[in-house]
């Protein structure tokens, strides 16, 4: 029984490593498929593209 | 040495916190020499107390050195975690930068934080803006303030007071490092969760700003290192005690998440109280830990209650019916949705774990130090929320009670928390949960390919997280304003500069100009512009006064107004600014031979008050 309730214990923390990449899977594309997210990217860039000019740029 | 270095720190803060209040409350003797000598006095009494002798001292040194080389064994080989350091520190160094080099500037920093703060500096007392209508500057808690003003006070100048919170974040790091070797992770892993602190946007974009938010949370997680402890003793007691009472003093919000954490963490020491601590000496512990924690954080309760018959007014307490305490406000300030421009339309229509999850999801386009909705960051929302699940089920099952209870009680404290719970900045602690249960994994996956492939997901979406907005879209100063601002001379190196409204910016140049070292610029309650903090020098060699110039019930204009100028004349005041159509405003423009109105706009004007010249004393009379 001990040996069953192990094995069985042992399944289901695999099982729930596997849901869990599996939910990063989902979380991945419910994240990249914001629209806005492009628009952060493109902002950023520009951000650092300034940042570098302000401090090494040509005056 | 962890623990100990989390505990003094607590302890010194609170040390800090006591002395401004019994000097700055009880004596209104807050300057330099007293706050430091009497630092420096109970410094000495407490080594004495312990029987400090050199010994201790070279044991200390000794500790630390085995301590940092602990660090560094335990780093030594792990690619992802020096990776992660570097990247940390790296931020961490450009943050201290950027804090430095720019002045105070943000939004509440500007109203009240460092408001509070400059009429402290002035006077040398803690006193309550009482001429102020706006009661945040009267009754809220002000330990985060405190902490404010002894950044500034030894500088008389707020050169560091941006570095404020930023200083609680290796106490953060170290608070969430020993949560996890609580809860029996390996030191590495432990690392790996207190060391990204730093990597969310929201500790990020608050860290070089007057907010207190990642003050209000570290203390919190301070607190939780000691209350989760297995097998808590009476010093554990002590300390969580001292770290809670610094929380509660620090935002009234606290009280809720103070209740749903000692409460849970009650329940999970019962086993250990019962068995071995027996009950009556656990109530002496708790006697005692009742004690630190009013010390730590009742001052301003117990102000209000003196003052307004209520410890959290302006606030009305209702329990199942029944006033408790009276107050003007409803305490549901804050229901989140309706103070959010542009987001109540998107939340309004959600239960409130759908709020959480919409705002975890960052539809935000750039993060803020504000950031209502959003703030964590790609690791968060990707991987890091499914751990937690992961680590719930998984310890739950394997009967973990330690990591189980400890991530229980963390999310117990979220849930308390009575300000929108989806707005990130009030509930930053809840991280600790994510980065525990990201370590519990790796700890459980141990070197297999699974725990490779976690690490390596980790970095990989740490990079685009601080790229995205943790280091990069710092709103407030973009790289035009921060160009602009570099270019100024560095008298001009104010926080006016970052003022939004562009009248009320020219305003308070002129004032910046005009004001130096001993004039006084003196307003009264029409002077309804959101920021007060910027009337005063950044070495605050000026002096900011309140006169009255409303009326009140009962009172005539005339005889408001005539007292205003003798008021005027009698503080020997250099400049008056107020509302543009204010009654004082328009009394000074009748009186141009003694106001002169040096700028107008937006909702301002400011005059400079023109002396009489004393005669000249003829010698030869």
């Amino acid at each position: 029984m001990r040996r069953k309730l192990i094995r069985l214990s042992h399944f289901g923390i695999k099982g729930t490593i596997y849901l869990m990449w599996a939910a990063v899977v989902v979380q991945t594309v419910v994240y990249f498929v914001n629209p806005v997210r492009a628009e952060t990217y493109k902002l950023s860039i520009e951000y650092w593209q300034g940042l570098w000019s302000v401090f090494f740029g040509a005056s | 040495m962890t623990e100990i270095i989390v505990a003094a720190t607590l302890s010194a803060n609170a040390q800090i916190i006591v002395v401004i209040m019994i000097l700055g409350r009880l004596f209104e003797a807050l300057w330099v020499p007293q706050l430091f000598w009497t630092n420096a006095g109970l410094c000495v009494v407490f080594l004495l107390a312990a029987k400090w002798r050199p010994r201790d001292a070279r044991k200390l040194f000794s500790d630390i050195g085995q301590w940092m080389r602990t660090g560094y064994n335990t780093v030594k080989g792990d690619a992802v975690l020096t990776i992660l350091i570097i990247i940390v520190v790296m931020a961490f160094l450009w943050l201290l930068f950027l804090a430095i080099l720019l002045p105070p500037y943000s939004w509440d920093g500007l109203a009240y934080h460092l408001t509070m703060m400059g009429l402290w500096l002035q006077d040398g007392r803690i006193d309550d803006h009482m001429d102020s209508k706006h009661y945040i500057l009267q009754t809220w808690p002000i330990n985060a303030e405190l902490f404010f003003l002894w950044n500034t006070v030894f500088f008389r100048n707020d050169t560091i007071v941006n570095c404020t919170q930023l200083f609680f974040v290796p106490l953060g790091m170290m608070s969430i490092y020993l949560m996890a070797r609580r809860t029996g992770r390996r030191r590495r892993t432990s690392m790996l969760a207190g060391i990204l602190f730093l990597t969310f946007p929201i500790v990020i974009q608050q860290a070089t700003c007057c907010m207190i938010d990642i003050i209000f949370s570290v203390l919190f997680l301070a607190s939780l290192a000691f209350l989760i402890k297995p097998r808590i003793e009476f010093s554990d007691v002590v300390y969580a005690a001292i770290g809670l009472g610094l929380f509660f003093g620090s935002k009234g919000s606290s009280a809720f998440i103070i209740l749903a954490a000692v409460g849970s963490a009650f329940i999970y020491h019962l086993p250990h109280i019962f068995k071995r601590v027996k009950l009556v000496r656990f109530a002496g512990w708790l006697l005692a830990g009742l004690f630190f924690f009013l010390l730590a954080g009742s001052w301003q309760y117990a102000k209000n209650w003196a003052v307004f018959g209520n410890p959290v007014h302006p606030y009305n307490v209702e329990v199942f019916g029944k006033t408790i305490f009276k107050g003007p406000m409803d305490i549901k300030l804050h229901q989140g949705a309706d103070l959010l421009k542009g987001w109540k339309e998107k939340l309004e229509h959600r239960s409130t774990l759908g709020q959480i999850y919409y705002s975890w999801t960052e539809p935000g386009k750039m993060y803020l130090y504000d950031s209502r909705v959003g703030g964590w960051g790609a690791a968060f929302f990707i991987l890091l929320l499914p751990c937690l699940g992961a680590a719930l089920l998984i310890s739950l099952v394997r009967r973990d009670g330690r990591t189980f209870f400890t991530l229980l009680i963390i999310l117990l404290s979220f849930w308390a928390t009575p300000v929108g719970k989806f707005w990130v900045r009030y509930s930053i602690f809840i991280v600790s949960a994510f980065v525990i249960s990201l370590a519990y994994l790796l700890d459980l996956l141990r070197t297999s390919s699974a725990s490779h492939l976690l690490k390596g997901s980790l970095l990989l979406l740490i990079i685009p997280t601080l790229f995205l907005g943790g280091i990069g879209n710092i709103n407030t100063h973009p790289p035009s304003a921060l160009k602009s601002y570099l270019s100024l001379p560095f008298e001009k190196w104010h926080s006016s500069q970052f003022i939004c409204g562009g009248w009320e910016r020219r305003v308070f140049h002129k004032i910046n100009d005009v004001t130096g070292p001993g004039t006084i610029i003196a307003h009264d309650r029409h002077f309804t512009y959101l920021f007060k903090y910027p009337l005063w020098n950044r070495d605050f060699s000026n002096k900011v006064f309140y006169i009255k110039g409303e009326k009140g019930e009962g009172e005539n204009w005339e005889k408001v107004l005539d007292d205003w100028e003798a008021a005027v004349d009698k503080w020997d005041v250099d400049f008056w600014v107020s509302g543009k159509d204010s009654q004082t405003s328009q009394r000074a423009r009748m009186k141009p031979g003694k106001f002169r109105l040096l700028i107008q706009g937006g909702k301002l004007a400011l005059f400079q008050v023109i002396k009489e010249k004393e005669p000249e004393v003829d010698d030869e009379t």
